[in-house]
C-alpha cells in the first residue's frame, strides 16, 4: 500500500524529475556542444593580403569584455603580444583554441609574452561564449565596428565578413616577427607558437 | 486502484525520463579497432611499466597489461577535460588505494588530435599520474561511429588474444571519481 496519496507525491515527483534532467545537463562552465554551430568544411584561407614579418604591426584600441579597451601600443617595450585571431564564437574549432592557451599561460609567461584573442563578433557574444570556456586569463577584444576594421589592417579579413584563423608575434619594438594565416579548419598547433616567441628571447 | 494506477504511472515516467536522459549517444566502438590502433609508447620508463609495456617505441591497447583498461580520449584543447581532470586524478588514486583494484585497473589517456607537446602541456598543468599518448593523427576515431566529443571514456575488459570488451562507455563528465568503477566484472 503506498503510503502517500500519488496526487501529493505529485509535486515532489515532478520537482525531482526535473532537477535531475537539469543536474545531468548542466555544464561547469564548458560550451555546450549543442550550442556550437558547425559551419562544415571552409574555404582554408580567403585573403591574400595579410601583413609580412618585419613591418611595424598596425596600432588598434578595441574594446574588451570586462567594459574597458585594450590598445596593442600599452605592451610597447613591455611585452611580446601574440594576437590570436578566430574566425567565429560558437564554431568547432575556435571553442577549443582559446581554451587550449588558457592552460598555456606559464609557457607565455615564460617568453615574456601576453596573448590577446580577437575576432569580429560583437562584446556580448564574445563574454557569452568565452565565460563557458571558464576564466581566461587574457583579454579578449571585439572588431565587431567597425567591422573587422583591424582584421582588414592586418589583411585578413575574409570575403564573408569574419577573420583568417591567424597568429601575429609582434616584439616588444612592435614589429611583427612571425604570422601564421592558418587553414581555417585545422587547429595551429601550440609548440609553433610558442617556440617563435622562445626564438625572440634569443635575440 | 485509481492511486496505485497514478503510482506506477508516475514510477514508469519518472524512470523512462532518467532512461532518456541516460543515454548519451548512439555511438558504436568498434573493440577490435580499437585494440589495434597503434600509439608512440611513454617515454618515461615507470609508465612503460605501468603498462605492462616493453621496450618498442610504439605500442597497441591490446599490448597493455590490465584487468580493466580505462581510457580517456581527451583533448588538451577541450574545456571539459580541463574541468574533469582533476576527477580523473582522484579516480587514479582511489584505484591505487583499493586492493580490489590495484594493479588490475589502469587509467591511459588517448590525445585526439594533439601534438606530443600539447599533452605534455596537459600532464603538466593537471599533473596527471597515468599515461598520456598523443593521437596526432586522430587514429583513434577510426574505432568510433561518430564524431567523437572529448572526454569519452571507454571502460574496458581485456582479453588477451580476444578483443577487448566493452563494459561502459561515457561520454562527458563523470560526476565523481568512482562512478566509472562502479560494477566493474
Amino acid at each position: 500500500m503506498f503510503p502517500l496519496k500519488p496526487i501529493r507525491v505529485l509535486p515532489l515527483f515532478a520537482s525531482l524529475w526535473i532537477c535531475i534532467c537539469y543536474l545531468s545537463g548542466s555544464s561547469y562552465g564548458q560550451a555546450s556542444p549543442d550550442l556550437v554551430y558547425d559551419p562544415g568544411k571552409l574555404t582554408p584561407v580567403n585573403s591574400a593580403t595579410a601583413l609580412k614579418t618585419g613591418v611595424k604591426a598596425p596600432e588598434f584600441t578595441l574594446p574588451d569584455l570586462s567594459g574597458g579597451k585594450v590598445s596593442l601600443s600599452q605592451f610597447l617595450g613591455k611585452k611580446n603580444v601574440v594576437l590570436s585571431f578566430v574566425p567565429a564564437a560558437w564554431t568547432p574549432v575556435c571553442s577549443q583554441q582559446w581554451p587550449g592557451y588558457n592552460i598555456a599561460k606559464e609557457l607565455f609567461e615564460k617568453n615574456d609574452a601576453v596573448l590577446i584573442g580577437i575576432s569580429v563578433d560583437n562584446v556580448p557574444t564574445l563574454y557569452a561564449w568565452t565565460k563557458q570556456m571558464g576564466t581566461l586569463w587574457f583579454p579578449v577584444v571585439s572588431d565587431f565596428w567597425p567591422h573587422g576594421a583591424v582584421s582588414k589592417q592586418y589583411g585578413v579579413l575574409r570575403a564573408d565578413g569574419v577573420s583568417e584563423r591567424a597568429l601575429y608575434v609582434i616584439d616588444k619594438a612592435g614589429i611583427i616577427r612571425y604570422v601564421d594565416v592558418h587553414d581555417i579548419n585545422v587547429m595551429p598547433r601550440l609548440e609553433k607558437i610558442i617556440a617563435e616567441l622562445e626564438k625572440l628571447q634569443k635575440k | 486502484m485509481t492511486n496505485r494506477f497514478a503510482t506506477m504511472f508516475l514510477a514508469v515516467v519518472l524512470l523512462s525520463g532518467c532512461g532518456v536522459i541516460a543515454a548519451a549517444q548512439d555511438l558504436k566502438i568498434d573493440e577490435a579497432i580499437l585494440s589495434h590502433l597503434e600509439f608512440p609508447s611513454p617515454e618515461d620508463r615507470s609508465q612503460k611499466n605501468y603498462l605492462g609495456l616493453g621496450n618498442d617505441k610504439t605500442f597497441k591497447l591490446s599490448d597493455v597489461k590490465a584487468g580493466i583498461l580505462i581510457i580517456e580520449i581527451f583533448s588538451m584543447y577541450c574545456p571539459i577535460c580541463q574541468a574533469e581532470a582533476p576527477t580523473v586524478n582522484e579516480m587514479h588514486k582511489a584505484i591505487s588505494n583499493d586492493p580490489k583494484w590495484k594493479g588490475k585497473v589502469k587509467i591511459i589517456g588517448i590525445g585526439t588530435g594533439n601534438t606530443p607537446f600539447e599533452v605534455n602541456v596537459f600532464r603538466q598543468r593537471y599533473t596527471i599520474p597515468f599515461p598520456l599518448v598523443p593521437d596526432e593523427n586522430y587514429l583513434v576515431q577510426k574505432a568510433m561511429s561518430e564524431q567523437i566529443r572529448t572526454p569519452t571514456f571507454i571502460v574496458a575488459k581485456l582479453q588477451p588474444g580476444k578483443k577487448p570488451r566493452l563494459v561502459k562507455v561515457h561520454v562527458g563528465r563523470t560526476g565523481g571519481p568512482v562512478i566509472l568503477l562502479k560494477d566493474l566484472p
